[in-house]
């Protein structure tokens, strides 16, 4: 780490006035956006949901532009530099969480005409109970997944400025949530899907120069230990914890409390497919470009010392790499870049969290979603400032992994089989959200602490949690089976009949919005 | 249609029967693929171009697989609803 620093220092002020320069107007224009968006933005459902017209071109570079956050900008490309291909599974579960979502949900969900799970529960099932526990998860789900991101705005921030790490976290947690507080960012399709491009070219452009400068020999590249794969993340059960993240990362998309509100958008059931299929096209091609920069990063710069997170590998490797000018130049875009991932990824978090909260705990004016946002902004900030820095694309997982135990579930038996009853809902969640938070409590708060065998599985429950959740939603729901009403088939043919027939097919009752 | 009779629930349950065997079918295709890949990664010596053989599966390969997936599926779901509402018209 020396060596490194001693490179880096001799460039900093270079690089730090750069990385400013690069930095501001990205968060200018986001702020400035969503100031114009609050003109726009009459209703709550302005304010959510772009009044349900967008095509799906613009939608799914938009859904993409969100999702795409700091742990694949960052942390992707750091653990495969670290990790070698066994990390390859990270975002190749990112992706294919989508093919999950297109399989059993995409277009039902639409149909339903709910925005949250918990109005998708409250229109499949009417259980008021149902619905505050799903309320819970969309709010402990989210959380999760901010944390890290904040975590990673500080770090970006640390590094170029110099400041300390809370400073960046004290300062990117407010502009969010005042930017959301302000405009409520959902309604801005145009930018998210720009900010697609933008973190493409961000990542793209540095890949392309420093494998031209460098010209490292592809042989040479791919050798030793660690190109070969099997080695897991590090924990005693490699192939277990692999299969846990797939599971997690899989099932856990369609359970991302921002994903599934931007499918609420699109005009149809049809057009919410046709979204589906370009995210996974827009996806795959943005991962390659963290998984040649995570290769050429492991042969130019040393792993990070123990203790220490993979994330700020990328931030550094342009200074490292080709140095001076261009590479000055190159640190500020992957900055720049960075900082736009993490804007656009916690935005949508803190919309989903304040829509959640003004409709299910304040009555849903827009004035609610002004404080409830503000909530939903801080609540992470308090709980970032605390905790030390894991590997952000790790945390990231333990959120994905929360998701696929309880929302996953909830979704494809509630979508898919009747016989899914409110008590046999309400069991699984409990089962599937109680075995993962805690399963991630234990390995977070006692990382030492290994209680035998599957010490390594903490952090990855996955492969547990999501079985359970699944077998005790149908094992209470065949207990319970003389609850169910007509109301299910009614439901379920409002969720499946397409477009010409669905006059005669309409829901039982809609949530109030 | 309007009213639930018998006849309605049995052609919607008749859907979504065929919508979700659409679906396992995509999905056990997926989980083919991503269960031979740990064995296929198992062959370490192998290279094109000097990638190895596990990078190229997980680094590239898999990201058209799960394109062209998603986009049969969407094809065989539409399928599926046009024959629906076709039935429905000649009833």
């Amino acid at each position: 780490m020396s060596a490194l620093h001693a490179e880096t220092d001799t460039t900093s002020l270079g690089s730090s006035t750069l990385s400013l320069i690069a930095i501001v107007p990205v968060a200018v224009a986001t702020g400035a956006i969503g100031a114009f968006g609050v003109r726009m933005a009459r209703t709550t459902s302005d304010f959510l949901v772009a009044s349900r017209t967008v095509r799906p071109g613009w939608n799914a570079a938009a859904i993409s532009g969100e999702y795409l956050s700091a742990a694949s900008f960052l942390g992707v490309a750091g653990l495969i530099a670290v990790q070698g291909p066994d990390a390859l599974w990270y975002p190749v579960g990112f992706t294919a969480g989508y093919l999950a979502l297109q399989l059993f949900v995409a277009a039902p969900l639409r149909r339903s005409g709910a925005y949250t799970v918990p109005d998708f529960a409250q229109i499949r099932w009417g259980s008021p109970r149902l619905r505050t526990v799903c309320t819970a998860l969309v709010l402990a789900i989210a959380w999760l997944y901010l944390v890290p991101q904040l975590h990673g705005a500080g770090l970006v921030l640390q590094q170029v400025t110099g400041l300390p790490r809370w400073v960046g976290i004290v300062a990117v947690a407010l502009v969010v949530t005042a930017n959301v507080v302000a405009g409520g960012m959902r309604s801005i399709t145009l930018v998210q899907a720009f900010q697609y491009w933008f973190k493409l070219m961000a990542l793209a452009v540095p890949v392309f120069v420093i494998a031209i400068i460098t010209r490292p020999g592809v042989q040479s590249l791919f050798a030793g230990q660690w190109a070969e794969s099997g080695s897991g993340f590090g924990g005693s059960h490699p192939i277990t914890e692999v299969y846990s993240l797939m599971l997690a990362t899989f099932l856990g998309v369609m359970g991302l409390p921002h994903v599934l509100v931007r499918f609420y958008t699109t005009p149809d059931g049809g057009s919410a497919r046709a979204t589906t299929v370009r995210v996974t096209a827009l996806l795959g091609a943005f991962y390659l470009f963290p998984t040649i920069a995570g290769v050429l990063m492991h042969q130019l710069m040393p792993p990070p010392a123990p203790g220490e997170s993979a994330d700020s590998m990328l931030l550094q490797w342009p200074a490292v790499a080709v140095g001076g000018t261009v590479g000055n130049l190159l640190a500020a875009l992957v900055a720049a870049g960075a900082i736009a991932a993490f804007l656009a990824t916690s935005s949508g978090l803190v919309v989903a969290a304040a829509g959640v909260l003004s409709t299910d705990v304040l009555r849903g004016r827009v004035r609610d979603f002004r404080w409830a946002a503000g909530v939903a902004g801080l609540v992470p900030l308090a709980m970032a400032l605390p905790t030390s820095s894991l590997d952000i694309s790790q945390v990231v997982g333990m959120a994905f992994a929360v998701a696929a135990s309880t929302f996953c579930p909830l979704l494809v038996l509630g979508t898919w089989w009747r016989g899914l009853t409110t008590a046999g809902a309400v069991a699984g969640l409990i089962a599937g959200g109680g075995l993962s938070l805690g399963a991630l409590t234990v390995s977070v708060v006692l990382p030492g602490a290994s209680p035998g065998p599957l010490a390594g599985l903490l952090g990855q429950p996955a492969v547990g949690s999501v079985p359970a959740a699944f077998a005790t939603m149908i094992a209470v729901s065949l207990l319970t089976r003389s609850a169910l009403t007509q109301r299910a088939d009614a439901v379920l043919a409002a969720l499946h009949v397409p477009g010409p027939a669905r006059r005669a097919a309409t829901m039982p009752d809609r949530p109030a919005h | 249609m309007a009213e639930q009779t018998e006849i309605g629930r049995e052609l919607v349950r008749g859907l979504v029967r065929a919508q979700l065997a659409a679906a396992h079918r995509r999905r056990g295709a997926a989980a083919l693929r991503s269960t031979a890949d740990p064995v296929r990664a198992a062959v370490q010596d192998f290279r094109i171009l000097g990638v190895p053989l596990a990078w190229w599966v997980l680094g590239a390969a898999v990201y058209p697989v799960v394109y062209l997936l998603a986009r049969l599926h969407r094809r065989q779901a539409e399928r599926i609803e046009r024959d629906f509402t076709d039935l429905l018209g000649r009833g």
